[in-house]
């Protein structure tokens, strides 16, 4: 018996000492990943600051970097940047929705309304801009049946579109429409399981009378 | 002692071992260590602390360059479950989904070197050296029950084929199969040779397994059921009343630890070993189902409060598919799990090669089984269920998740078993001066631990592999 906890003993301190040099070893190793990727990172930031230098209104520029600020949620640098780049590119459909996204965030709701609708009507295609348009006339303006009818739109284009379904399910819940909102989240669960977990959640939040 | 120099045991089912040349390493009896052992024992040594740097650098890799995002699989989850038990004072419940031990263990991680990065670099770091220290423990346990020379080739094996890949994801899996591993060595180990000593470390091992991953129940059930059979047959045949103790032992010690767990799952769930895969997700035939019906149903604590019509059981399940729809389904799944297995990391091979390489020693049966046909009956039905029982299981749940992820924690029991079974049949026939001799089987270890040093190799310096669609599966789903 004294012997096994001895031998006990000795595994124990082995895994000690593993677990310590494994720390270091591991922490060393983390560090240079850590700082390859923050040198990456600086050169990439560095290299768009000297082509901005060299044509200020460079269109990828601009709309690389406010997409960088909104992934960080600075809303108000990015649209700083896409008014610049939209007076250079005033054509430019995805600027505008850009624009009206960060609007939207800053409840910015009437221009908002109005950067949407410029970015459908540049692209009538880009199914994007026409969502945004049609859930931002819901949100500020109230009128349901327009939103609903132009996302339907959308849907009866791309079937399969997670966002049209998950915004019909949303603005089945402004109908009180349980129902519908439920056949939405069915559907939109075989497509995309996060976002029908989302809908699901607004079903739950909701209150039914 | 055999002509290699080592001493060999008497076949082996205790915990008697030959060691690396000429020092006996015997957990009953020590014997001087020679110079020539010595300078073995250093050589070892060294390339050990060579073997664990590249072992960290390659982990290192996967876990530093291939899993850049928490939000992939189920590491935030964890994450959040062990700020979630420190906010609370382990009040926290989840929705046992995820069991506490993983999380516990990554709570001082969550305050600790904060300067140093963030918490899922600093989550990285500790599960790659928390991985190395279970390897330790692999090895010790492996040590004793097949001796140095296979229990080094074991630790190659998963080391480079399983760990290294796993080690980079902030999740219980690594854990688990060390503990699940250890758990089987001992209970394999204490029902051919029943001792308090393997006895507790099984109950306790299985405890730790359970804390970590619940699906070691099963095997927990299954080794105190044989447990139990055996100390009755060594009662009628030796009137050994200690013996009877042993399965209460067990079953002590494997339930004390779990008990606070068990409690909280009785007061909030109503069942002391309830879980969320076994009661609500193995019933259906997608994971999309399954969660769709939780969102639905599932109240704060994840208790599912299934409509009137709508509940999802065993008896539902019979009465929707009948005898036929199960039998297809298990079919197939354990197709689907054959296919997803050979096609992962390449671990899969391992037991299959050994396999056919001993497998002329498996048609030599021990000299002694015959006669003492109690003493391996029990072991072998015992290990008959520890595999059956969840590749039967991961058949079933195939259509919900086939990760190979699942069949990967019996790789570590399933290489054990072959090596146990060779190297005590190879010993038995080395000291009778059978068929194959002590050199050869010599010969034949070194071979396969200069391939998986070759391996070892291949898999650390050569590209990192990046998450295929059968990688998204191994670490994906929950």
């Amino acid at each position: 018996m004294a012997r096994l906890f001895v031998h006990l003993l000795y595994v124990l301190l082995l895994s000690l000492l593993v677990f310590a040099l494994s720390v270091v070893g591991t922490g060393y190793l983390a560090y240079r990943y850590e700082e390859e990727r923050i040198e990456a990172e600086k050169l990439k930031r560095e290299t768009e600051k000297r082509l901005a230098e060299k044509s200020p209104a460079h269109p990828a520029l601009r709309l690389n970097r406010a997409t960088d600020l909104i992934a960080i949620k600075s809303y108000k640098k990015a649209i700083e940047e896409l008014e610049i780049f939209l007076k250079s590119y005033p054509e430019s459909s995805r600027g505008w929705n850009l624009l009206g996204f960060c609007q939207s965030k800053l409840n910015l709701g009437a221009e908002a309304a109005e950067s949407y609708k410029k970015a459908w009507q540049l692209n009538p295609e880009d199914s994007s801009a026409k969502m945004n348009y049609a859930m931002i006339l819901f949100v500020m303006q109230d009128d349901l049946p327009r939103a609903e009818e132009l996302v339907k739109e959308v849907l009866q284009k791309e079937p399969d579109n997670p966002q049209a379904l998950f915004n019909l399910g949303f603005l089945s819940l402004g109908r009180k429409d349980r129902k519908s909102a439920e056949q939405y989240a069915e559907r939109l669960l075989k497509i995309n399981s996060d976002r029908a977990a989302e809908l699901y959640r607004l079903i739950r939040m909701q209150r039914w009378e | 002692m055999s002509d290699t120099g080592e001493r060999v045991t008497d076949g082996g089912l205790g915990l008697r071992q030959e060691g690396v040349g000429s020092r006996v390493i015997n957990l009953e009896n020590r014997e001087s260590i020679s110079v020539s052992g010595n300078l073995k024992l250093l050589l070892f040594v060294c390339l050990c602390v060579v073997l664990l740097f590249v072992y960290l650098y390659a982990a290192s890799r996967q876990g530093f360059e291939i899993n850049v995002k928490a939000s992939n699989n189920d590491q935030q989850a964890y994450l959040d479950y062990a700020k979630q038990l420190r906010d609370t004072g382990f009040e926290y419940v989840g929705n046992r989904n995820r069991m506490p031990g993983f999380p516990t263990l990554l709570i001082p991680v969550l305050d600790f070197g904060k300067e140093l990065g963030d918490l899922f670099l600093r989550a990285r770091v500790f599960s790659i050296s928390f991985s190395a220290v279970l390897l330790v423990f692999v090895f010790s346990t492996a040590r004793i029950f097949l001796g140095t020379l296979p229990a080094f080739l074991l630790l190659l094996c998963v080391a480079f084929r399983s760990y290294v890949f796993r080690a980079g994801y902030v999740q219980c899996e690594p854990a688990y199969y060390a503990f699940m591993y250890m758990a089987f060595a001992f209970s394999f180990s204490s029902l051919l040779r029943p001792g308090f000593l393997p006895v507790s470390c099984a109950a306790l091992f299985h405890s730790l397994a359970y804390l970590f991953k619940a699906s070691s129940l099963p095997s927990a059930a299954f080794f105190i059921v044989f447990l139990t059979m055996r100390a009755l047959y060594d009662f009628k045949v030796g009137k050994d009343k200690r013996k009877l103790l042993m399965p209460v032992v067990a079953i002590l010690l494997f339930l004390v630890p779990i008990s606070p767990h068990m409690m909280t799952s009785y007061e909030v769930y109503g069942n002391p070993f309830y879980n969320y895969n076994s009661s609500h997700t193995m019933w259906y035939d997608s994971w999309e189902e399954a969660s769709s019906d939780y969102s639905k149903w599932a109240d704060s604590v994840g208790r599912i409060h299934y409509p009137e019509g709508e509940r999802m059981g065993a008896l539902q399940t019979w009465e929707k598919l009948g005898f036929g729809g199960i039998a297809t389904r298990l079919v197939d799944g354990a197709g689907m799990m054959l296919q997803k297995s050979m096609d992962s990391y390449g671990w899969f091979w391992q037991p299959a090669l050994l396999f056919l390489l001993f497998v002329p020693c498996f048609f030599r049966p021990h000299p002694a089984l015959p006669a003492k046909r109690g003493t391996w009956l029990f072991a072998a039905m015992y290990a008959f269920f520890f595999f059956a029982t969840p590749l039967a299981l991961f058949a079933w749940y195939a259509p919900i998740d086939d990760g190979p992820r699942f069949p990967l924690s019996l790789h570590l029991p399933l290489m054990h078993l072959i090596l146990f079974l060779a190297v005590r049949c190879m010993a038995v026939q080395t000291e009778k001066g059978g068929v194959l001799p002590g050199r050869i089987y010599r010969a034949i270890l070194m071979t396969l631990i200069l391939v998986a040093l070759a391996d070892a190799w291949v898999v650390a310096f050569g590209p990192p592999l990046a998450e295929s669609p059968h990688a998204v599966m191994f670490y994906g789903g929950n």
